[in-house]
């Protein structure tokens, strides 16, 4: 792999990034003097700022670099994740959810599941959500040390503590404040540092047509029909004809509903960016204001991976993706490949900076979600009620540092291990799918009971488990990627198996919690006022003119997504 | 919450586009060729935008 070498320029860039985002906590440092402060920003910041933080918390290392990795291996199918998947999810939940999420006043969506259902509900949720930010966030960590030191030669453990220890002081001064502010900055320096990437890489390509042209040969020579790569839905009749290996149904019911769906309302990580929100109405447009960047982070994420795979193919521009040892392509370094190939010194800072800005939101998000999770639903519900505000809050700054050490210990776990990446995904699939069943039968159907949601939960993850033992993804061996019970069937890639793996977690988990639900004793309703849809007066929003209104909002976002899906068809 | 963000990240972007132009200048002073013309249209770009988040963050001590 060919290193970069920085220039004078490219470490002055970087620096000054740093020098801004350590401002920016020490700035909010004296706005932090209550628990509330901290985790929830004293509920007091405007919607666009937690709009543009809800989509930054989320563009981490897998965003950034994994969709354009997704880019150059599936083509413009990837656009799914986005188009079908992330901006409807966005829609309901800003439009149908948020009402109860915010309205509720519970400081977490674990908490929220405490209302609505039981103890032992919310402690089952916090518990894993707490391990899985923390894993999430030393994978991420251990994802940019690699990559610094593949790239750049840079010292893996350097790069490891200086940016655990730069989001650590800007976290502990500013809390979750500090983290959104951030956010924004990251948020625009991303788009800044990728979008003139797009706009070379295309040129280099001979514009749209002259890649759509590039892409036809990649996929002919891939076996599949010309337009695979550059057409999102016209090839997706049979899993045979498309390189994601996914048929229409597995698609749209597997990723578009249950993986999208149970990731965009119900993972703290993004929810809390709206409960920070100055009132309901600016936490209902929360996700709404964030599903119009998001619609167009195709053409910055996914498009440069295209690039990257036509020209490889192609040959004579002078870009190629480098192979692995195995002699496969290695998708992963498509951002950086081309961030090297493409920017001179100077924009190339600029390009790295945005790189270690993605990585930083990332993992501040998810630090963030961390320490509200532990203190308020670990710390507070089980081991210390009752303390005083000022303890609740240092608890907070404690579990802001140790929750960055377990990252830190995260990430040099992960070294251990190979396939790391996709056993996280895995772990995703497996709680998140179930958890939009719990969550769409308690906020829409007020007979479901605890017990019917525990255990909806616990057999949704049982069944996900259950058939990713019984399932592989063809070409892969038996373990981390399925088969351990043995092999009953077997799918054209481990994204089908993934959506398939949701389907069957979700399935199991709605129709377990219906069922016990209906044998156990309903909660009465007035414990329900606010938390269920048939319970709850739901905000009108009279006087408010037609396009600061969550509904009239969300339409015209989904005919817009509806649009570019027909246009890229 | 006392801060305007789109004062640091207008003066971000702008100290952003000094710096790269500063470097193509400072190429041109010692007489090297090949100055980027990315790096100047990106400078160009950065002024411009760090300039509009500066006029939109004008005169406001919140979080606008």
């Amino acid at each position: 792999m060919p290193q970069i070498h920085l220039a004078t320029i490219d470490y002055l860039i970087l620096a000054t990034y740093l020098v801004f985002v350590l401002g920016i906590g020490i700035v909010l440092r004296r706005s932090v003097k209550t628990s509330t402060d901290f985790f929830l920003s004293g509920r007091s910041i405007p919607a666009w700022i937690t709009g543009l933080a809800f989509l930054s918390a989320n563009l981490g290392a897998q965003e950034v670099m994994g969709m354009a990795a997704s880019g150059a291996k599936y083509g413009i199918a990837t656009s799914h994740f986005y188009w079908m998947g992330a901006v409807p999810a966005m829609v309901f939940v800003g439009v149908f959810m948020m009402p109860f999420y915010y309205g509720s006043r519970a400081r977490s969506v674990p908490e929220y599941l405490k209302l609505r259902f039981d103890e032992k509900t919310r402690g089952f949720n916090a518990v894993t959500f707490a391990a899985m930010t923390v894993f999430s966030s030393g994978i991420s960590l251990y994802a940019m040390g690699l990559l610094m030191e593949t790239l750049l030669g840079w010292d893996l453990n350097v790069s490891i503590i200086v940016s655990a220890v730069v989001v650590l002081i800007y976290i502990l001064m500013g809390g979750l404040t500090s983290a959104i502010y951030n956010e924004v900055l990251q948020f625009f320096l991303i788009v800044a540092g990728f979008f003139p990437l797009a706009i070379l890489g295309l040129r280099d390509a001979g514009g749209w047509s002259g890649l759509v042209e590039r892409l036809q040969k990649v996929s002919v020579a891939n076996g599949f029909a010309p337009g695979a790569y550059s057409q999102s839905w016209a090839h997706m009749s049979d899993p045979s004809q498309n390189p994601m290996g996914v048929e229409w149904f597995g698609m749209a019911m597997g990723l578009g509903f249950v993986l999208s769906f149970g990731y965009w309302c119900t993972d703290f990580l993004v929810v809390q960016r709206a409960m920070a929100a100055d009132s309901m109405l600016a936490a209902r447009r929360t996700p709404l204001i964030a599903a119009v960047p998001k619609m167009l982070f195709p053409f910055l994420v996914i498009l440069p991976g295209m690039i990257a795979i036509a020209l490889t193919h192609a040959g004579g521009s002078g870009f190629h993706l480098p192979a692995k040892p195995d002699g496969a392509l290695n998708y992963d370094m498509t951002v950086p490949m081309m961030l090297a190939y493409y920017f001179p010194s100077g924009m190339l800072g600029v390009g790295l900076t945005a790189l270690l800005a993605s990585f930083m939101s990332g993992m501040a998000g998810n630090v963030t979600a961390f320490n509200t999770v532990w203190t308020y639903d670990i710390y507070q519900a089980y081991l210390k009620p009752k303390a005083s505000d000022d303890h609740y809050l240092w608890m907070g700054r404690m579990s802001t540092v140790f929750g960055i050490a377990l990252s830190v210990a995260a990430a040099y776990a992960a070294t251990r291990f190979n396939n790391i990446m996709d056993f996280l995904q895995l772990v995703f699939a497996f709680v998140n799918a179930p958890l939009f069943a719990t969550f769409l039968l308690g906020m829409f159907w007020k007979r479901a009971t605890g017990h019917g949601a525990f255990w909806g939960l616990v057999s949704g993850t049982a069944a996900a488990a259950a058939h990713h033992g019984l399932s592989l993804p063809k070409g892969a061996v038996i373990g981390w990627k399925g088969g351990w019970l043995g092999s009953l069937t077997t799918y054209p890639s481990e994204m089908a198996q993934n959506f398939w793996t949701a389907i069957f977690a979700w399935t199991t988990c709605f129709l377990i919690m219906i069922a016990i639900s209906l044998v156990t004793r309903a909660h009465e309703e007035r414990t329900l006022e606010g938390l269920v849809y048939s319970l709850t007066k739901m905000p009108t929003d009279e006087g408010v003119v037609w396009y600061r209104r969550p509904a009239p909002l969300g339409l015209v976002i989904l005919a817009l997504v509806a649009a570019l899906n027909l246009l890229f068809w | 919450m006392g801060l305007d963000i789109r004062k640091p990240i207008g003066l971000l972007f702008a100290l952003i586009a000094v710096e790269l132009l500063a470097n193509e200048g400072l190429k041109l002073a010692a007489g090297q060729t090949g100055t980027s013309s990315v790096n100047i249209w990106c400078a160009a770009a950065f002024g411009l935008f760090g300039s509009v988040f500066l006029w939109l963050g004008r005169g406001s001590g919140q979080n606008g």
